[in-house]
């Protein structure tokens, strides 16, 4: 039997051709992964802001004025190390708030031991009470750092510079509470240059 | 489609009849379920009324009326201070309780008590203050279930003192009630 | 010659029992049900009230000096001073950038204890804002009935939402909330509100007898 030449031709070129499409796709991926693409988020967020820059949240916008470490709490009493952190912030609800979201604003020390865990809001100036909407006021935060620290710790070099990492909030819909907000993974950070107040 | 006995046609079906009948019964067992713990519920009526020196004894526990007092001002717990007294024109009223616990199935530490002052016609009912009366000479109890200081224990007669600040015009017609957490409750007049 | 008039087709005798009438097509009425049901739940959605706290509350309105009255509670405003600095007293000035509306008010409570704990100043566009707590040894408190409070209210307000602010005296704020009365009070601020530099010091809160 003669086989015509096109027969003979189109098997083994649809399985060619088959080929094609998978090989697109790990061109693809390569060159994604190449360019950064597949790296895993980092913790301070991929957005970079200066100090004194408005971030604008879904409820909220916060200002970083900059970052004291200190040894003393605002009576002057002795305290254990700690960052603290001063903002302005304002809340763009419809009603007052109490306070201020927890989890939005935390620190990282690049290169240094973390900090605790636990972020602190004190009494910022005359102000400790509420936010009022669309009325900004200062806010501090404070963190003990190096974490576990406390005042008979020894003295550890300062860091030159801490990234305040801030966080947004998300509505989660669910059918038990109103208004239940969430904290997003980091939107981003700002690079602090940090200024040494310590006594001791 | 089922028929009568004498023919005609029904129209209660078998499916129908079965809806009807399961429906009216839960709604039966509801009722009775919803109107049982309402029947439980015992309402604040005072199971007895008690004048200064009168005592009763009411689910295990003995309850006496010390004193009952309406003054302007009332002496100050340390002599150095001046008598407690509330904004001009007012009146402080000091109801002070002795309870002893006779039942050992009675719980010290739940036994408590919401104590409130009323008028006659209760249309009007006054909260134990915390503003003008803390320094005044009183037991160190300001409820039922004791301090730690002075701790609730069986047979032991505890003092407990329910102050009040009220408008002097209120003054002729006062009655306290004092309703015990799950338990009776005793009305004091002066 | 005219032509005959053409001749108009008799209508088939039709029997008396079955009246001519128009048929709705059999398959026309679901749709035209489901029609008929959207309008309505259109027109009951537009015509419905909004399930605000609003509707909630009977309202009892005064103006500037005037008293306001509740079967339980009666309210006035007897001062209102918009500045720019408050001092509590006791450590840091509260200096804003914003507007500081000090607000004195006086509460007289009858027939049961007032928690006054849901006292706010609503702008007119619908913003609550909160007495400052830093001042709240000035500010309202529970109050037994018979009495009546007098109180300084500070609230920091941005300066361009202060015309026809009020003063809300809302019932007590509780895990529940239902149909209440509540007091509104006009603070009288018109169209331009200025801000006075100085500074002011509210009282202590007093109680007197009512």
């Amino acid at each position: 039997m003669i086989m015509s030449p096109t027969a003979a031709r189109t098997p083994r070129r649809r399985t060619a051709l088959g080929w094609i499409p998978l090989v697109v796709v790990v061109l693809l991926v390569g060159l994604v992964a190449a360019t950064g693409g597949l790296a895993k988020a980092p913790g301070v967020g991929p957005r970079r802001f200066a100090v004194g820059e408005p971030v604008v949240l879904a409820r909220w916008v916060l200002v970083v004025d900059g970052v004291d470490l200190v040894d003393t709490t605002s009576y002057g009493s002795p305290s254990a190390p700690t960052l603290r952190v001063r903002l302005r912030a304002t809340w763009t609800g419809d009603a007052t708030e109490p306070l201020l979201s927890s989890g939005l604003v935390h620190v990282v020390v690049p290169g240094g031991p973390p900090p605790a865990a636990d972020v602190s809001s004190v009494a910022a100036g005359a102000y400790s009470g509420g936010f009022d909407p669309d009325v900004e006021r200062p806010a501090t935060l404070e963190v003990v750092w190096p974490d576990g620290a406390d005042e008979t710790t020894p003295r550890v070099p300062a860091p030159a510079t801490v990234q305040v990492v801030v966080r947004d909030e998300r509505e989660a819909q669910n059918f038990l509470y109103a208004d239940q907000w969430q904290v997003t993974d980091p939107l981003g950070h700002v690079d602090v240059p940090v200024t040494d107040s310590r006594t001791r | 489609m089922r028929r009568r006995r004498d023919g005609t046609a029904s129209r209660w079906s078998g499916g129908l009849r079965l809806a009807v009948v399961g429906g009216a019964a839960a709604l039966v067992v509801a009722g009775v379920t919803g109107w049982y713990p309402y029947a439980q519920l015992s309402p604040h009526v005072p199971a007895v009324t008690l004048r200064p020196g009168a005592e009763a004894e009411l689910a295990g526990v003995r309850y006496r009326l010390e004193r009952f007092e309406v003054a302007p001002t009332l002496p100050a717990k340390d002599p150095k201070d001046p008598p407690a007294q509330g904004p001009p024109g007012s009146l402080l009223v000091l109801v002070v309780v002795s309870q002893t616990v006779l039942d050992r199935s009675v719980a010290l530490d739940e036994h408590y008590c919401d104590a409130t002052l009323t008028e006659d016609d209760g249309a009007t009912v006054w909260q134990t203050d915390s503003d003008f009366t803390t320094l005044a000479a009183r037991p160190a109890s300001f409820g039922c279930a004791g301090t730690e200081e002075s701790p609730l224990r069986y047979d032991v007669a505890h003092e407990t003192g329910f102050s009040f600040v009220v408008p002097a015009a209120a003054a002729g017609h006062l009655s306290a009630r004092m309703a015990v957490r799950d338990g009776p409750t005793v009305a004091f007049e002066p | 010659m005219t032509a005959p008039p053409p001749e108009v087709a008799a209508t088939p005798a039709t029997p008396a029992s079955s009246v001519p009438r128009r048929h709705v097509p059999a398959a026309l009425r679901p749709v035209l049900g489901l029609l008929g049901c959207v309008v309505l739940a259109v027109a009951v959605a537009v015509a419905a009230p909004d399930p605000s706290e609003q509707l909630r509350r009977r309202w009892s309105d005064a103006g500037p000096g005037a008293w306001a009255v509740t079967p339980d509670r009666s309210a006035r405003v007897t001062s209102v001073a918009v500045v720019g600095t408050v001092d509590p007293g006791y450590g840091d000035v509260l200096a804003s950038r914003q507007a500081l509306v000090v607000a004195q008010v006086d509460v007289a409570v009858r027939h049961r204890v007032a928690q006054l704990n849901h006292v706010y100043l609503r702008t007119a566009d619908d913003k609550e804002y909160a007495p400052r707590s830093e001042l709240s040894s000035a500010g309202l408190a529970q109050t037994q009935p018979g009495f009546t409070r007098h109180a300084t209210l500070v609230f920091e307000v941005p300066s361009d939402r202060l015309p026809r602010a009020e003063l809300v005296v809302d019932a007590d704020a509780a895990s529940v909330d239902g149909y209440t009365d509540a007091i509104r009070l006009d603070l009288g601020l018109g169209r331009t509100v200025r801000v006075s530099p100085e500074t002011v010091t509210p009282a202590p809160a007093s109680v007197t007898t009512t």
